[in-house]
């Protein structure tokens, strides 16, 4: 930094010496030596020994001042010094053109990094503006890109204050294109901002200068000329008088037919914007037939060879309103149409301007490329919506449309639909039916939520019709069912609609369950709820066809109730819906039958005490299935219970999660005994693998740990009960190994005498503990051993707490694995959130890949930070056995040890003693090796 | 100067397009076709009407159907032309097959003579210098010619030919609206001396193809709905894909798994060619070519004559086209008596032909032979795809390019006499319309470089005021010299003459107002 200041210490004192003779002082002050010093850092000027001495930048300096304006790290002093002399220069390089210009590139390109100085560079270069034509033109330039790197008033506000009428006229008028190139872009430029800043032309002025650009040779000033008019047109919209878009118009008319591309474009979209104001705008000229010509005139754009030209044709014809339907009519056909058709107006454009627009919008919906084709279908629909006799041929185009191969133009066609629907000009017929329905069942489901939207406001002309939309969008639910909430919507949309149409399907729908018998299945079919859709969907919301919709409908909807609301979501309540098909079926109920909360809220907590109540009640009823061998029965119990546990589950609160997580896990392990006790029936059938018994007593026993492992704060009652289902397991063994070994009785025994600490013996382990002293055989007994066993406790589950851990690993997906050395230990940085652990257990950290042995590590909770309930940490923990293999993956989870599980000896040699049990999701980690990179 | 225009083949007929154009000097041949409906020597236009074979500079084809090549290996191999014949990519990897398909049609089936043997194409085709769309070629010091892309069938162009300022466009065949899996024609702004164009439709206007589609993929889908089996004759080239890709789009996007066959043989072939030059085809199948080539049809399964017969629906294309004879004849004989069945016949039937006897009025039983008689009770459907421009794509190209002159070719008499009336009236340039071996002259304006006296244009410069660019100067052209522009007093210098001003005086009587 102390060389940038010293530079910029040595530039102040250059520019404090007059300029004549800092020349001379130049090649022999201590600056030229810092020049040298520096090097390339700064050499801002180089001298010549001239009888007319002249500051002469040679491009070394240049390039050096360009640096250090640059530069971010540049002092604000240097920064001001170098701008300084570089001004200061200036004027004396006007002889140079090539320095010159190359100054003024390097000023503007300071001035967007340094805003304070433009206003001292853009004044002091006002001198200049009217010098050589490089130079001028090189001003310009300069002033255009500090203007543009202005926040938005001040550019213009900058060149506002410098430029007026007569240098703005005569530069215009140069004979040089890259002045007049220059100050158009500038006058585009301020154009743009003519409202906030103040004006250095009138209104008139700018018009007549842009329009005599429009005749320039140049294309490219040509087409900056017109987007000139539109920016000003568009600013100054209200503000314009009625003789400026007129005048435009001409002008742009006149340049539709430019031999170039670009300015054809833009000569289109003027055409498009002047008829959009003089369309708004009142005057006494024949309004319609002066839009008419304007939509004339871009239709005959819509065949031009260049498909940008083609896209802003059909921009503009959507924006000139009130065209007569005449023309509108021609443009949708290819053959011109006779006066009968066309009235005065055709036969007066055919002398003006030819039957150009015949076909104009056929030839953009067949157009070859999609983008051509969405616009004219967006402009097709705004002049649909407008006229209704252009709606009805327009809608055969849309419609056919449909079978378009892009989805993009079926999209903006449906649009278009939709928006003539919602103005109800669109008149479907019977042709049409085939191609729009076909949408219902189109691979896209944009497509197929767009086609539903516009039948939800159609009006369909006859039954036949009605009923084959109904099959179709019942074909679309079969296909798609996850769409059922969209369809049912459109289906009840659909029948309030057509409320005789709908009756009519009721009543067919009524003689079909009347021939049917009682628990036909085919009922309950998803076409069956659609169809009940809509017929209740005009009693529904006009309260009419009430009494002639057949009772039997109604009883029938009532099943269908959640369904049905979901998709009425918005419209009716589901309560109102309940007790609409109660009233009005032939079921027997009272309002206080239904429970309000279900209906609108989600379940409250005392609903939630009763539901849990109720399932611990059910639960104790499975255990009397499975006592009395109904072991298919109990399964299917069991399962339902478990289905509705997860449908409860989704509104639970938190504390009810746990909960119903416990009873979950619980009724796994009944669905295990059940299919134990099932297999422990048929043993004495020659069907008895012994094989299928262990696992399913080993799955018993890890389902059992899970449970005692998994929650925390167990009453006594629940915890006795726990342990006598881990002495059920015992017997279960035991009576399946021939001769008992004598750690099973062990263990047997410990539990009992456990349970006898906490001193809640129940009838079935008095049991055990006699049949144990007796040394009888168990198995003799299995059956009278169940049936004392005894289901209790479950009552008193309540304020447990989960015991979980979760884990994140850091920086790892699949797509950017973590990075190994074959052979070396690998570290994998871990998140790790532990609830509810209490610090005697104890945790690990359980790794495996697949096929190998799996490594554990201790965690240590000191380790943690937090208290019993959430304790948290981040480590690196290292994977040793990394494989030598370009990319593997890692399983991790944490563990819990069983500490009362019996124990066995050197389990895992660095590993946990005990049985152990997942407390948190299993999750992968991905590395790849460092050479694979 | 002039272009001069000897027209050998389609003047007033559709069939064996050929024209030979001289301009600046240099003689052109476009296209050199055969009529298909002649198998004497009116196949082939009368070159003893060209004064040797070899003053020819180029011999240029626009595509490959046979009335627009057919001819060329006679002209090449019997005639003896030596110089060089341009044509696409396409062109020149489709034409033999079609070249020998006919050859062999006309020496195998018919049992006729052949022009040409299957050598002669071989010997032909290895002279034909491919070009590419929108290149440029200088085929010598003068003449320069471009192809442009026409739609109509694979590889079709129009043909851009210059000589000095003499310009002209031969536009072969061509669409104005693009189909699937063909783009539209498309062209620059060319200022024209003289645009030679097809007129096959010269005066019929061709309504939306969104209503032929639709009505075409309706009846497929609900003959297949319902069980039915459905055939469609065409010719292996163009239609084929055509079509293929519009119900391979339908079957996709509806989800029907009913298959789509091909019958096997020059079909196949065909769309590995288009499989291969995707460049060429519909801005369509370039965006999906991306992810998928569109020739690579989902739907389409490998067929065995066998299936003809197996039960369930399905769609058949079969060649020949007409249902002329053939592969597609004997499927016709199985499917037609039934009732479920739906013959889809695209385009035009030559007369004689099954196809034509369906699509004139709906015949209950054919008589094909004295013992064999088809029951007639499928259903049939006639589709009107076109590859050709109607009169309002005419109309639009000849607007848009704005020649000086129109000739009209490949058309029938009365039509191209109605659409001259057109061109002349409602966009006022000359239009004819010659019959064979006529030769219109065409005239030409000629540029000419003079050079400005230095007064004058330093007079230009002063006196150009404002918006009016007009100066005032004097043209001098002498013998032997460069025609020069001079201002008034070097005139009056070099002639040797005074200025002498005449000036009136008028009165005007304020009474006149």
């Amino acid at each position: 930094m102390s060389k940038y200041r010293d530079a910029s210490y040595q530039l102040r004192l250059l520019c404090t010496v007059p300029p004549s003779r800092s020349l001379l002082t130049c090649s022999a002050s201590p600056l030229s030596s810092l020049m040298e010093e520096e090097g390339s850092l700064v050499q801002p000027l180089t001298t010549t020994c001239n009888p007319n001495p002249l500051f002469q930048f040679d491009l070394t300096s240049l390039s050096s001042a360009q640096a250090l304006l640059l530069n971010p790290s540049t002092s604000i002093d240097t920064i001001h010094s170098t701008v300084d002399s570089l001004l200061l220069s200036l004027p004396h390089l006007s002889t140079n053109a090539t320095s010159l210009s190359l100054a003024l590139s390097v000023l503007a390109q300071s001035a967007p990094r340094h805003p304070s100085l433009s206003q001292s560079i853009v004044s002091s270069v006002r001198s200049l503006i009217n010098g050589q034509d490089r130079t001028s033109s090189a001003v310009l330039s300069a002033l255009l890109s500090i203007a543009t790197s202005c926040h938005n008033e001040d550019g213009s506000s900058i060149l506002t204050s410098i430029l007026d009428e007569d240098l703005v006229l005569s530069l215009a008028s140069s004979g040089v294109y890259k002045i007049r190139s220059r100050i158009l872009r500038l006058l585009v430029f301020v154009v743009g901002r003519w409202k906030c800043s103040g004006k250095f032309l009138t209104d008139e002025v700018m018009v007549r200068v842009f329009l005599r650009f429009t005749g320039d040779i140049y294309p490219i000033l040509r087409r900056d000329a017109i987007d000139g008019l539109c920016e000003f047109l568009t600013v100054a919209r209200d503000g314009v008088d009625f003789c400026v878009p007129e005048c435009c118009l001409e002008r742009a008319i006149g340049l539709i037919g430019d031999d170039d591309e670009f300015v054809r474009v833009a000569a289109v979209r003027m055409v498009g914007l002047c008829g959009e104001m003089l369309g708004e705008k009142e005057n006494g000229v024949d309004k319609i037939g002066q839009m008419d010509t304007i939509f004339t005139q871009i239709c005959s754009m819509a065949r031009d060879m260049s498909v940008k030209v083609r896209i802003e044709a059909f921009n503009a014809l959507g924006k000139v309103k009130l065209v007569s339907d005449a023309v509108l009519m021609q443009s949708l056909s290819k053959k011109i149409l006779g006066s009968k058709n066309g009235g005065k107006s055709i036969i007066k454009l055919d002398k003006a301007s030819k039957p150009c627009a015949a076909g104009a919008y056929i030839h953009g919906i067949e157009d070859e490329f999609y983008v051509v084709r969405k616009s004219a279908c967006r402009s097709l629909g705004i002049h649909a919506v407008m006229s209704i006799k252009f709606a009805d041929d327009s809608i055969n185009y849309l419609m056919d449309l449909m079978n378009d191969d892009s989805e993009s133009v079926r999209l903006e066609a449906l649009d278009s639909l939709f928006r003539m629907t919602a103005q109800g000009c669109l008149n479907v017929q019977e042709k049409h039916m085939h191609m729009f329905l076909g949408l219902l069942t189109d691979m896209s489901s944009l497509v197929r939520h767009g086609a539903r939207k516009i039948l939800q406001l159609m009006k369909l002309p006859k039954l036949e019709i009605f009923k084959s939309t109904v099959n179709e969008l019942i074909a679309n639910l079969e296909k798609y069912p996850e769409e059922e909430e969209g369809i049912f919507f459109s289906l009840f949309s659909l029948g309030k609609n057509h409320r005789e149409f709908s009756l009519n399907v009721a009543k067919d729908l009524a003689k079909q369950i009347k021939r049917t018998s009682k628990g036909d299945l085919t009922f309950a079919k998803p076409s069956m709820a659609a169809t009940l859709v809509v017929c209740i969907a005009s009693p529904l919301s006009e309260n009419e066809n009430v009494p002639d919709t057949p009772v039997v409908l109604f009883s029938y909807a009532v099943p269908l109730l959640g369904r049905i609301s979901r998709a009425l979501q918005g419209t009716f309540d589901q309560h109102f819906l309940l007790t609409f098909l109660l009233d009005h079926s032939n079921i027997k109920w009272k309002s206080q039958d239904l429970m309000p909360e279900i209906a609108s809220k989600g379940i409250s907590e005392d609903l939630m005490q009763s539901v849990i109540k109720f399932i611990s009640k059910s639960v104790g009823d499975a255990w009397s299935l499975i006592k009395g061998s109904n072991g298919n029965d109990a399964e299917k119990f069991l399962r339902s219970c478990m289905k509705e546990l997860e449908i409860i589950s989704l509104n639970a609160s938190q504390a009810a999660i746990t909960t119903l997580d416990f009873f979950s896990k619980y009724i796994q392990i009944l669905q295990l005994i059940s299919k134990i006790q099932c297999k422990f029936d048929s043993r004495n059938s020659t069907t008895f693998h012994i094989k299928s018994h262990h696992i399913l007593l080993e799955k018993l026993d890890s389902a059992l740990r899970k449970i005692r492992y998994s929650f925390t704060g167990w009453t006594k009652e629940v915890e006795c009960h726990i342990l006598e289902l881990s002495l059920l397991v015992d017997v279960f063994t035991f009576s399946l190994a021939r001769i008992p070994s004598n750690e099973h009785l062990k263990n047997l025994l410990s539990k009992i005498s456990h349970l006898e600490a906490i001193s809640c013996l129940s009838d079935f382990t008095k049991e055990i503990k006699r049949l144990i002293e007796e040394r009888s055989s168990v198995m003799v007994n299995l059956h009278s051993l169940l049936k004392v066993f005894e289901c209790s406790g479950l009552e008193f589950v309540r304020e447990m707490k989960p015991i979980k851990a979760e884990l994140k690993v850091v920086g790892d997906d699949s797509e950017n694995p973590l990075t190994f050395v074959p052979g070396l230990p690998a570290g994998i940085r871990l998140w790790i959130t532990l609830h509810n652990t209490s610090s005697t257990d104890r945790l690990w950290l359980h790794m495996s890949v697949r096929g190998r042995r799996p490594q554990y590590v201790f965690l240590d909770l000191s380790n943690f930070e937090g208290s019993e309930e959430v304790r948290k940490c981040s480590s690196l923990i290292p994977f040793y056995k990394t494989p030598k293999i370009a990319s593997f993956e890692i399983r991790v989870c944490i563990v819990i040890e069983c500490l009362s599980e019996h124990y066995e000896v050197l389990k895992e040699r660095d590993g946990p003693k005990y049985d152990v049990t997942e407390l948190s999701v299993e999750k992968l980690v991905y590395f790849s090796s460092v050479k694979s990179r | 100067m002039a272009i001069q225009c000897l027209i050998l083949g389609a003047g007033q007929e559709v069939g064996k397009s050929c024209v030979v154009a001289m301009i600046g000097g240099k003689k052109i041949m476009f296209d050199c076709g055969m009529h298909m409906g002649f198998s004497d020597h009116r196949a082939f236009p009368d070159f003893s009407l060209l004064s040797s074979s070899n003053d020819i500079s180029c011999v240029v084809i626009t595509h490959f159907h046979l009335d627009h090549i057919g001819a060329l290996p006679y002209f090449t191999e019997v005639c003896g032309y030596n110089g060089p014949i341009y044509m696409t990519y396409p062109t020149k990897a489709l034409a033999p097959l079609m070249l020998e398909d006919y050859r062999k049609i006309l020496v195998d089936r018919r049992g006729l003579e052949e022009q040409y043997t299957y050598e002669n194409i071989i010997h032909c085709m290895n002279k034909v210098i491919p070009i590419d769309i929108k290149q440029t070629i200088q085929v010598d010091k003068d003449l320069l010619i471009r192809a442009y892309y026409a739609g109509h069938v694979l590889g079709a162009a129009m043909i851009y030919a210059q000589v000095g300022e003499e310009k002209m466009l031969y536009t072969g065949d061509y669409n104005m609206t693009p189909d699937r899996h063909l783009g539209a024609a498309q062209i620059d702004r060319l200022s024209l001396d003289l645009l030679i164009t097809e007129s096959t439709y010269a005066t019929t206007v061709r309504d939306s193809k969104y209503l032929r589609e639709r009505e075409f993929l309706k009846a497929v889908h609900t003959c297949v709905a319902a069980g039915g089996k459905v055939l469609i004759p065409t010719f292996a080239l163009g239609r084929a894909q055509e079509l293929c890709i519009l119900l391979d789009d339908y079957w996709e996007r509806m989800n029907i798994n009913v298959p789509i066959y091909f019958s096997a043989g020059l079909t196949i072939q065909a769309n590995m060619y288009y499989k291969m030059l995707i460049g060429w085809t519909s801005q369509k199948i370039k965006d999906s070519y991306t992810v998928r080539n569109p020739f690579d049809f989902k739907h389409v399964c490998p067929f065995e004559r066998s299936m003809i017969n197996l039960p369930g629906p399905c769609v058949l294309f079969a060649t020949p086209g007409m249902i002329s004879g053939g592969f597609s004849l004997e499927v016709f004989k199985q499917w037609a008596p039934s009732d479920k069945n739906l013959i889809a016949i695209p385009g035009y039937c030559v007369a004689g032909t099954i196809g034509h006897k369906l699509m004139s009025g709906k015949p209950t039983r054919i008589d094909l032979d004295k013992d064999t008689r088809i029951d007639v009770r499928c259903q049939i459907h006639q589709l009107t795809f076109s590859p050709h421009t109607d009169s309002k794509g005419i109309m639009d190209l000849v607007e848009f390019l704005s020649p000086k002159h129109v000739i009209l070719v490949h058309g029938e008499k009365p039509k191209m006499a109605a659409l001259k009336q057109r061109i002349e009236s409602e966009l006022g340039i000359q239009c004819e319309y010659p019959a064979n071996n006529e030769t219109v002259l065409v005239p030409t304006t000629q540029s000419l470089k003079i050079s400005a006296s230095k007064t004058f244009v330093r007079n230009c410069t002063t006196e150009l005021d404002g918006d009016e660019r007009i100066a005032e100067g004097i043209l001098v052209m002498e013998k032997g010299h460069n025609a020069k522009i001079v201002s008034e007093e070097e005139f009056l210098e070099t002639i040797g003459a005074e200025r002498n001003v005449v000036s009136f005086t008028g009165w005007v009587s304020p009474l006149a107002q």
